[in-house]
């Protein structure tokens, strides 16, 4: 915040010197010319020689001094605003990192295929966030035709058409959707439809007891959600007593709050994404938050590491520093043998001992190193063959 | 340092290059206005002093040319002024529009990842020729004044009248930008007249080549010596077009070498960085989340949501380095719990491991014992061993 707040105060005062350079030319020139005008004027008035002469000399001179001082502004001080200018310069360099830091190291997209790969992935992106013209000229540009059909964005379609509607507050073609893939939701135990009734509810009390009577026929609704959702059932029917007085002053205010519309577009896309198989947040926006919050840290290391002459951390089998990514981009699991600190594979798997402690394969076999058939476990006094270890699948 | 400063460099450097130019362009100006009424006044002033009464029509004509030229001078001044401010603006705007990166607003700020995703995508089609593209979402994005689409206009242009086989507009645009492209020790320009005689060779005008030649191969330096000699021999050879080296000086792939280089050029004065923003983040992005587990064969456990399994980046990440694991972080595989002192680990007698709170939702599935949902076997809840992770 403060790299903005330096360039800022640059460019201010550029702005100042600026405006202040250019009213001195302005008046400057003002002056010049009125001099001049009535330098006109008189001299067109003269008829005697003698006064011509002296007068054309004297004036002439006068202005030629003034003329003079008018040139030598103008060009000095232009010529001193460059030091300012320069200054904003400084204070961008000085505050911000140019080329990414050295980061960019490896040529990532190398192949016309993977080129191909990463416009896919744009265009899932456009697509997810409503972007549709847009996906359609990347298609036409990127010469993606084949891959980008209208069955890939047929859900992305309609899933931004009912989010769109809901965030208009109006619940039914979402209601409809619900109704359609009934099945599946209550495959995957999910209330969204009852959430969305709840909102309609809530909106109709809200109208006041003028809506009395379609109130309770919509209540009707919540019948088939009897066994799972009653408690919440009876709360909202509960709130029916506020009808005529509004809910702004009762305990059920809570309904009112605009966290609930959020929420259902949230639950919504997830239920959606989970019906389709799709990555509940598209897959471009991930990378890009992760490598967001990954940069700064990389690009410290990278600093250090030109020091050192090691190569580029890009070119290394594993980064040379944890990055925290948060719980919610945690996608796989991963574990680091507490012995030899790599990480499992498929060719280094985790292995359990009998004791209940697990190690990497290749500890297993470093342990078992003298050719003895009995290992003993690192962390506690058991003792096994090493063939009872036993392998786990996270 | 955070994100913004890594990422926003050229943001705020592209619109100051273009000030920088403006300005000297204003400051030639302003020399040549500032000579021209310099010569004027001077010549008044020796006819002042040798005037009579009869040049006083001629002294008043030319006072009166001083005048209006004083006028222009000040329109031209008002322009100048206008267009500096402009671009000061321009920046300032930008500055602006940077802070909200750190808005206290979550609302504000969601909207500014929004954009910066936005600018990142069309600085990426631009790079990539995809012209349309760019300009529809720089449209429906609102974000036109935040992107340096007027630089990659220009480029264009150039870079078909080079797929046109034509120099001119390269060379015209080496001229303009002589000064900045001698500091980066450029070899566009002779590139580009290299090529010229190439071509005229080809046509067979081996006189004008040998003119050609003689006008613009001065003053070179000893690696575009050799190029030089390089291409001299395609004046003996002219009708044999066999050898090894006339094919490489007479194919197509150095125009799309020119091209190349122009950009690069092209680039580098405009503080431009030569990768794309969107390359360098996925890169770290990918790097950060890539886990063995999404290319294994056997125990690959698939996640929807894993960005690198997706098909698209699981090519694109191969060559990156995996994430860095000091730790074990376990997750549950059925439900994406994370495993830890509150959902301890246990495993199933097939080998694999769940969270003791997946165990007991497995149970409540499936009448008290528990169906493997990877291997759909079933045991039961005694069969189930603990784990220890440490």
């Amino acid at each position: 915040m403060d790299s903005l707040v330096a360039v800022e105060k640059e460019i201010d005062k550029a702005l100042d010197l600026f405006e202040n350079f250019y009213d001195g030319v302005d008046q400057n020139l003002n002056k010049a010319i009125d001099h001049l005008v009535s330098i006109i004027n008189d001299l067109t008035k003269i008829e005697s020689e003698q006064t011509f002469k002296l007068s054309a000399d004297d004036s002439i001179s006068m202005c030629k001094e003034q003329v003079r001082e008018l040139i030598k502004h103008y060009s000095d001080k232009h010529k001193d605003l460059h030091a300012n200018i320069s200054k904003i310069g400084k204070a961008i360099d000085k505050n911000f990192v140019a080329d990414y830091g050295n980061m960019s190291h490896v040529n990532l997209i190398d192949t016309v295929e993977k080129k191909m790969h990463l416009n896919e992935a744009i265009c899932e992106h456009l697509l997810r966030s409503g972007h549709l013209e847009v996906c359609d000229t990347l298609v036409e540009e990127a010469g993606l035709v084949k891959k980008i059909d209208e069955d890939k964005k047929r859900p992305f379609v309609q899933m931004n058409y009912i989010l769109n509607k809901l965030k208009e507050k109006d619940v039914s073609p979402a209601l409809e959707w619900c109704q359609i893939n009934c099945k599946e939701l209550k495959a995957i135990s999910s209330n969204l439809e009852f959430k969305l009734h709840r909102l309609r509810f809530i909106q109709l009390i809200q109208q006041g007891p003028k809506a009395q009577l379609e109130v309770l026929k919509y209540s009707r609704n919540f019948t088939q959600f009897a066994n799972d959702c009653h408690k919440e059932i009876q709360r909202l029917m509960g709130s029916l007593i506020y009808l005529n007085s509004g809910l702004e002053n009762s305990p059920y205010s809570c309904y009112l709050g605009a966290e609930l519309w959020e929420e259902i577009e949230e639950e919504f896309t997830k239920n959606a994404c989970k019906l389709m198989d799709l990555p509940v947040e598209c897959p471009l926006d991930v990378c890009i938050n992760t490598g967001c919050r990954a940069l700064p840290a990389l690009v410290n290391i990278v600093q250090v590491m030109q020091q050192t002459q090691c190569g580029h951390i890009l070119s290394k089998d594993e980064l040379p520093i944890e990055i925290d990514v948060g719980q919610n981009y945690r996608f796989h699991s991963v574990f680091s043998c507490p012995i030899l600190r790599q990480q499992t594979t498929d060719s280094n798997p985790p292995m359990r001992l009998i004791c209940g402690h697990v190690i990497s394969k290749d500890a297993l076999t470093k342990l078992n190193n003298s050719g003895k058939n009995r290992i003993k476990c690192p962390y506690c006094p058991m003792e096994q063959a090493p063939g009872e270890a036993k392998q786990m699948l996270f | 340092m955070d994100d913004m400063k890594i990422i926003e460099h050229s943001t705020l450097k592209v619109p100051y290059e273009h000030l920088n130019k403006l300005y000297r362009n204003v400051h030639k100006t302003i020399d040549r206005d500032c000579s021209s009424i310099n010569q004027s006044m001077n010549q008044i002033d020796k006819l002042a002093k040798s005037a009579d009464l009869g040049q006083k029509s001629e002294l008043v004509a030319s006072l009166s040319s001083l005048v209006e030229k004083l006028h222009q001078v000040k329109k031209r001044s008002i322009e100048m002024r206008n267009q500096e401010k402009d671009l000061i603006e321009i920046l300032k705007k930008r500055v602006n529009n940077l802070k909200d990166h750190s808005s206290s607003d979550l609302a504000t700020r969601k909207l500014f990842f929004k954009n910066r995703l936005d600018r990142i995508l069309i600085d990426y089609f631009l790079r990539n020729s995809y012209y349309l593209s760019a300009e529809s979402l720089a449209e429906k994005a609102r974000l036109k004044q935040m992107t340096n689409i007027d630089v990659f206009l220009i480029e264009k242009e150039i870079c078909e009248s080079l797929e046109n086989r034509e120099t001119q507009r390269c060379l015209n645009w080496c001229i303009e930008n002589k000064s900045k492209l001698k500091k980066i020790n450029s070899n566009l320009e002779f590139t580009l007249r290299q090529q010229e005689f190439i071509e005229l060779v080809r046509e067979q005008k081996c006189l004008e080549a040998v003119h050609h030649a003689r006008k613009y191969f001065v003053n070179l330096n000893p690696d575009q010596l050799v190029d030089v000699q390089k291409s001299m021999v395609l004046l003996a050879y002219v009708k044999c077009s066999d050898s090894l080296c006339n094919q490489e000086l007479l194919s197509d792939s150095r125009w799309t070498y020119l091209i190349g280089l122009f950009k690069q050029e092209n680039y580098k004065i405009n503080q431009i960085p030569e990768q794309s923003a969107l390359e360098t983040i996925l890169q770290s992005g990918l790097s950060a989340l890539k886990t063995p587990t999404c290319y294994q064969k056997v125990t690959a456990v698939l996640n929807h949501n894993c960005p690198v399994c997706n098909p698209n980046f699981n090519q694109i990440a191969k060559p990156l380095p995996f994430a860095y694991c000091s730790n074990s972080k376990l997750i549950d595989a059925y439900t994406g719990e994370a495993i830890n002192e509150h959902n301890q680990p246990m495993m199933l007698p097939n080998g694999h491991v769940y969270g003791y709170n997946s165990l007991v939702k497995l149970m409540s599935e499936n009448d008290g014992k528990i169906r493997c949902p990877r291997s759909k076997e079933t045991f039961e809840y005694g069969e189930v061993q603990k784990v220890f992770i440490l």
